[in-house]
């Protein structure tokens, strides 16, 4: 299993720059949260490291120069958002994650099958498995991408925004589902304690460059949050646990 | 999985299009085999013209399932992309400048109409590349402003045309199965409809893939470029084929893949087969039923809008009444 590496990667949109010359090298098995503001580039970074996008200066390794299947079965890829027009059953979207292991049209294996089972069931939605994926409500359905992501079980796994529109319950099981996972995780996330919680390693990034890299404890601070996000905010240290605050 | 709904549904529509083919030809007034003229009648004309239908049609709702499916748009039509104006341009042109009579009628049209096909296929692709990639949104933008472009222009072509040419461009914007060629007009849809089929069938996957976004796609491993590329020239070309012996017949491309969906068939692996079936038999089926309404028959461009707008409604409605 290779790391997952953004060497002096820019990515630019027209005369914006939303990646600026960005240095990450991520560890087989690392779990890292990329956190910071709106527009702050963490969507881009995850494109360019799942090999979606092309940056324009640098590169992107293993992705970069891949075939888009051979990247797949690499790398799995969460977007931040989906939007459907078909009514797929939920059983359909998910076996999408197997594109890339399946060798013909319609010969999926035993091994397929399995992957989808447990894929559905890590995120809760069995008793969906054959509803429309349309008829689903945003964090059901945010769940069954997920699961799509889970289902192609490659060493690494990209998330953006995976807690978005999840209840309590869900939140906590797909949390601990991520924490609980054996290869790479790069999760990028606006839930702090999530962030804390499911990951040894937090990247802070601004203005389409990093401005922070360590551990939770070390990063997560007071000051810190009121730099990058303009918040006066109380980080709290509960046993392990890491727990960011605002007064309303 | 709904494999086995998926798979019924296809035989279902396997079943309507030998059926439909079957009762086409013998739908209004009865024919004596024993005659020459009852002959004539069956084989030289109903026949290839339910032919026809069969071919058109399943080229027609193959082009709306793929460009809804890449486009990622339920309203996307097999002329959403220009290619039936950039083709009805051609032909509109040839009638009003007499080239029909160089040309010949039968074959001329055909010929001059895939020359607009293939002109707008390339403008249209032309305008829609950004740096190398062909983004679906502006495939879409491309299309429709030349779909306008077209549309203005045969506007104009008919509007300064003779009364006896107007009428005749009329006539064929309508769209019609009356080929006049017997058997070559279905050979070469036919082919064109197998071809394009060959093509888009083994992107069924991809197809699904993309149901959730590009991004989505490109996440599990679709080469999302390549499915787009494909699909375009593929459906493209088989509609400007269909469009330059038939004419823009409506609604088969928005009609047959959306009432297959509203009947639970979405995966497209199983879509694309059933609705080029289903389209096939509909559009023959049409045809067939023209000949059964009184006085001079209508073109099957009239019957596809007629009896289609209803069924889709029904269908919508009862739709409606179930989920909501």
């Amino acid at each position: 299993m290779d790391a997952l590496e953004l060497r002096r990667a820019t990515v630019r949109y027209g005369a914006h720059t939303a990646l600026d010359a960005v240095d990450l090298k991520v560890a087989p098995g690392e779990h890292v949260a990329l956190i910071g503001p709106n527009g702050s580039g963490k969507t881009t970074l995850l494109l360019t490291l799942a090999g979606i996008l092309a940056p324009d200066e640098g590169e992107a390794r293993p992705a970069g120069g891949l075939p888009r299947r051979e990247t797949a079965r690499r790398i799995a890829f969460l977007p931040q958002e989906e939007h459907w027009e078909f009514p797929f059953p939920v059983e359909e979207v998910v076996a999408c994650g197997r594109y890339a292991h399946v060798p013909g049209l319609f010969r999926e294996s035993v091994e397929d099958h399995a992957a989808i089972d447990t894929s559905i069931a890590a995120v809760g939605l069995a008793p969906l498995r054959r509803r429309p994926i349309t008829e689903l409500s945003g964090g059901e359905r945010r769940r069954a991408m997920l699961a799509r992501a889970l289902a192609q079980q490659a060493p690494a796994l990209l998330l953006d925004e995976p807690t978005t529109a999840l209840d309590l319950e869900h939140r906590h099981a797909v949390l601990q589902a991520l924490k609980a996972l054996g290869g790479s995780l790069v999760l990028a996330t606006h839930d702090l304690d999530a962030a804390a919680a499911c990951c040894n390693r937090i990247v802070v990034l601004a203005g389409g460059r990093i401005v922070a890299d360590g551990a939770p404890a070390a990063i997560l601070n007071e000051q810190l949050l009121r730099e990058v996000f303009h918040v006066d905010a109380r980080v709290l240290h509960d046993g392990g646990r890491i727990h960011v605050v605002t007064e309303i | 999985m709904s494999s086995r709904r998926s798979r019924n549904l296809l035989i279902g529509a396997a079943a309507f299009a030998l059926a439909a083919a079957a009762v086409s030809p013998f739908l209004g007034a009865a024919i004596d085999f024993g005659t020459e003229e009852g002959r004539f009648i069956f084989f030289r004309l109903r026949l290839p013209r339910a032919l026809l239908g069969l071919g058109a049609g399943a080229a027609l709702a193959m082009a709306g399932v793929v460009l809804q499916a890449v486009l990622r748009n339920p309203l996307a039509t097999p002329y959403t992309l220009g290619v039936a104006s950039g083709s009805a341009f051609g032909v509109v042109l040839a009638v009003a400048l007499g080239l029909d009579f160089v040309l010949g009628p039968y074959l001329g049209r055909p010929l001059v109409g895939m020359g607009g096909a293939v002109l707008v296929i390339s403008l249209t692709y032309r305008a829609a590349r950004v740096r190398g990639r062909l983004p679906t949104h502006t495939l879409l933008l491309a299309g429709v402003a030349l779909t306008y472009l077209f549309s203005a222009l045969i506007l104009a072509v008919q509007y300064r045309a003779t009364p006896a040419d107007a009428a005749r461009i009329l006539r064929w914007l309508v769209g019609s199965l009356e080929s006049g060629l017997h058997y070559t007009a279905p050979a070469l849809v036919g082919a064109a409809a197998l071809l394009g089929f060959a093509a888009l069938f083994p992107l069924g996957r991809a197809f699904n893939a993309m149901a959730g976004g590009e991004e989505a796609a490109l996440g599990v491993g679709v080469d999302v470029e390549r499915t787009v590329r494909r699909s375009y020239f593929a459906a493209s070309l088989m509609v400007g084929i269909v469009v330059a012996f038939a004419g823009p017949i409506g609604f088969v491309g928005l009609l047959v893949p959306h009432a297959l969906r509203l009947m639970r068939l979405v995966d497209n692996r199983y879509l694309l087969p059933a609705a080029a079936l289903a389209g096939g038999g509909f559009l023959a089926l049409c045809d067939g039923l023209t000949n059964l309404l009184p006085g001079p028959a209508l073109p099957v461009g009239v019957a596809t809008q007629l009896l289609g707008g209803p069924f889709f409604l029904a269908l919508l409605l009862r739709e409606k009444r179930r989920a909501y």
